[in-house]
């Protein structure tokens, strides 16, 4: 049983697009409230953006604020040893005689060597603040105001599948992310191989007997869009918890206590979801380290990439294993990179930044532009050359198909990655 | 019934139902919790370790965790548990990277004394806090490697927020912040600089210490720390926000500019927080039905509340299933504190908020209407009722613990 005036103030409130933050829901003589996210324009309606594709997306989010200069090291410029006293990278893996990957990421040098690995220079924010925060959302949103709360990722899942998919857009991690919070689509985010399987007690005999009740929260007839946020979270998660234990055989109860799962584990279990029936079309990993290296950034950063390097070998020898190698593309995402100059150990909060595109259907190869080492900016952090939207634009509208000006309310360069 | 649940809901964790029931009017509620604000709880004794040790599993704070959510749970004291908690959020300092126990049982019991003091009280106190000195870096700020790090959260997160203070500005106060150490006795280096300063406590150490003058927010002096926290102290964007902040997490949206001058009214930052408190509670809107069950309930809320209707106390594996949601007390995700809002209704969320199940003991058969009461829920709607009607008896308290009205605060 419904009461009408739930539905239509929910439905008002979402065709209205709105820069409303809350959202009043009356229903069955109790008051329900719920944020939601606000959004400088209408959200993307489902299929506008184009066709759903058989491409996946796999963002590896490197939060805290990589330090791009000791990834992809500019040991050929004498500038760079003179910054980087007591944190400088000492013998890279030469590329090109200008760059070389840090010494932990053989892995990645020889899929570079092999044309797998574009390395993208000088991508930055637009006047960067140099606060994780405000980096941050920038990043997860595609924006360069704080009027839009609607993730990046999550305007592409509106505008191609909306709530008819759940596990379009999957999160890998300790929980959801704001990159992949959408106004009219589901994520779902998992933090392990156990997928949605709640872990009770033994006095609930019956954990599918428990979720087949709890979904009948959920009122029948309406569609998604008329259900309240709750209702629709609820919907969603019983669905989703199906169709992912049938892809990571996660069924049983789970014992005892989660563990933590590495960067490694998160990469397995995007690979198992991308060869299952499930498919995700944007997989978002986050939760990876903390690349905040005010202090002993070489040993805490060398074990980073050590990591990394470890992930990204096992990710890609499992696709090939399923033989999905072809279908995915892997970027990073870091809010910003480091201060020029080192702070004795480590390094503050800059600007300007190396990200990585990975893919075996991209031709590899250094794109974008050097920021000057000398020619700094007031704070003495590096300028950017490339807009992090051109990224952005690059994996929309060249690997996923999709209308990047739409998505962020705007037109980029592309990078040419996939040419 | 409903309202003065409301009452406790806002001004303490939960709420627990026999304290609801003792209530005869929401405002009679009101003056109860602010009189019992007057007699503080004994806080639990912790020894000093051997050593830091690296954070893996929450095993290591499980302890105080129990103890903390007890608290909330059970104290006769429920707004200075609610104003801990608030704190801690927004002073937000993770074991993560403290590597100590003691030392945010240390910072607890410290935001726990000052929870209602004046805000000026609070803000130096966890200025020279040496868990926070360790989480955002300001002991290692120093003449020859001035850190920005404590410099650009004081500001942005603790005090002025965003659009007060300029990139010169952090850089300056992160130089005035200088000097600053911690006496950790298993450190030889550092016990030999420490002096008399007793283990375990900060000092300031003249040679770490950037002199000369220093221009922050346009004024200009040899500034050190206790100068930049009383400009921030002193900074009407500081008075603002803290108001806005704490109005918004009491009130349960956030004020118009009428609604928070009035609830300012003479209050600033050197007056006790109670005294703003006060001056929340007072308007029109504290009490106005529009402004019930507007929030979602965290997970800390939740788990407590669900202890409070029916468990006895809070067992090691509430702090492994608040982990599993990033909530994990003494060890929030970021600088900023834990998720809110929208990023708290994913199905990662709401399916493991039935792990939490496991902090109580098996229930004897309960019928709905005792569910719904224990719950604190006074409104609930035609799907979830009969939800609960046709399951099975050991079920019942699951689906109303994880029902849509639950998830509301």
């Amino acid at each position: 049983m419904t009461d009408p005036s739930c539905n239509l103030v929910t439905r008002r409130t979402f065709l209205a697009g709105l820069g409303a933050s809350v959202m009043l829901v009356a229903c069955g003589g109790s008051q329900i409230t719920v944020l939601s996210p606000k959004n400088r324009g209408a959200a993307p309606t489902v299929g506008s953006l184009g066709e759903p594709t058989d491409r996946v997306l796999v963002v590896i989010e490197l939060g805290g604020g990589n330090d791009g200069l000791s990834m992809v090291v500019p040991h050929g410029n004498d500038r760079y040893h003179d910054l980087r006293t007591t944190t400088r990278v000492e013998n890279p893996i030469d590329l090109d005689g200008e760059v070389g990957f840090h010494p932990n990421l053989t892995g990645l040098a020889g899929m570079y060597r092999a044309g797998e690995v574009a390395i993208v220079e000088g991508v930055g924010i637009p006047d960067p603040d140099l606060s994780h925060f405000t980096s941050m959302d920038r990043w997860w949103t595609g924006a360069t105001d704080s009027t839009r709360r609607a993730g990046w990722l999550g305007r592409y899942l509106d505008g191609t599948v909306g709530y008819e998919d759940p596990l379009a857009g999957v999160v890998i991690g300790p929980g959801p992310t704001p990159a992949m919070l959408g106004d009219g689509s589901f994520t779902v985010a998992i933090s392990d191989a156990s997928g949605l399987t709640p872990n009770v007690p033994e006095w609930i005999d019956d954990v599918d007997e428990l979720m087949a009740m709890w979904r009948g929260f959920v009122p029948e007839g309406p569609s998604a869009i008329d259900l309240t946020p709750i209702q629709r979270a609820i919907e969603a998660s019983v669905n989703a918890r199906d169709e992912l234990s049938g892809a990571l055989g996660s069924t049983s109860r789970r014992a005892g206590r989660p563990g933590r799962t590495d960067l490694t584990e998160q990469l397995r279990i995007a690979a198992t979801l991308i060869a299952s029936g499930v498919s995700p079309t944007v997989i978002y990993v986050h939760g990876f380290g903390d690349f905040d290296t005010h202090l002993e950034q070489p040993r805490r950063h060398g074990e980073l990439m050590a990591a990394l390097d470890e992930a990204l070998q096992e990710f890609f020898r499992l696709l090939d294993a399923g033989g999905r190698r072809e279908r995915v593309t892997v970027l990073t995402a870091s809010e910003f990179g480091r201060r020029a100059r080192d702070n004795g150990g480590g390094t503050d909060h800059g600007t300007a930044n190396i990200q990585l595109v990975i893919g075996s259907t991209l031709t590899g190869g250094r794109y974008g532009e050097a920021p000057s080492l000398t020619r700094l900016d007031a704070n003495s952090n590096l300028i950017h050359t490339v807009d992090f939207r051109s990224l952005y634009a690059t994996v929309l509208s060249n690997w996923l198909d999709a209308d990047h000006e739409t998505v962020l309310d705007g037109s980029y360069e592309t990078l040419g990655l996939f040419a | 019934m409903r309202s003065v649940s409301h009452v406790y809901k806002r001004l303490g964790v939960g709420p627990h139902p026999d304290q609801v029931a003792s209530a005869a009017s929401p405002e009679e509620a009101i003056s109860e919790i602010l009189d019992a604000t007057a007699s503080p709880i004994d806080v639990r004794p912790m020894d000093p370790p051997a050593d830091r040790e690296e954070f893996r599993d929450p095993s290591g704070v499980a302890g105080l965790v129990a103890w903390w959510l007890e608290q909330m749970a059970f104290s006769p004291d429920p707004l200075t548990e609610r104003m801990t908690w608030f704190w801690h959020d927004h002073f937000a300092t993770a074991i993560r990277k403290v590597r100590a126990p003691y030392l945010m049982w240390l910072q607890h019991r410290t935001i726990r004394a000052l929870a209602l003091t004046p805000f000026s009280d609070l803000l130096v106190a966890i200025a020279k806090d040496p868990a926070m000195l360790l989480y955002l870096d300001g002991a290692q700020n120093n003449v020859e490697a001035v850190n920005e790090n404590y410099a650009r959260e004081v500001m942005e997160l603790h005090t002025l927020g965003t659009g007060h203070y300029t990139q010169t500005d952090i850089t300056e106060a992160a130089r005035a912040l200088t000097g600053w150490l911690i006496h950790l006795p298993f450190n030889h280096r550092i016990v030999q600089a420490a002096g008399t300063t007793p283990e375990w406590e900060p000092f300031f150490s003249d040679r770490r210490h950037v002199t000369g003058s220093k221009t922050i927010l346009g004024v200009t002096a040899d500034h050190d720390l206790d100068s930049v926290v009383e400009l921030l102290v002193e900074h009407p964007a500081t008075r603002h926000r803290i108001a806005t902040k704490l109005f918004t997490e009491l009130v349960g949206k956030p004020p118009t500019e009428t609604e928070i001058d009035r609830a300012m009214r003479d209050w600033t930052t050197t007056d006790p927080v109670l005294d703003l408190i006060e001056g929340i509670v007072e308007q029109p809107a504290f009490l106005d039905p529009e402004n019930f069950d507007t929030r979602l309930k965290t997970p800390v809320e939740r788990l407590v509340g669900l202890v409070q209707a029916f468990g006895r106390g809070i067992p090691a594996e509430a702090s492994y299933a608040l982990h599993n949601q990033s909530y994990l007390p003494f060890n929030p995700p970021n600088p900023s504190g834990f998720p809110r809002d929208a990023a708290l209704l994913g199905p990662h969320q709401l399916v493991h908020s039935f792990d939490f199940l496991n902090v109580i003991d098996p229930p004897e058969d309960a019928p709905v209407e005792l569910v719904f009461e224990r719950l604190g829920l006074y409104s609930v709607g035609a799907e979830t009722r009969a939800t609960l009607a046709a399951s099975a008896p050991n079920h019942r308290i699951a689906l109303g613990f994880n029902s849509p009205e639950y998830a509301l605060t």
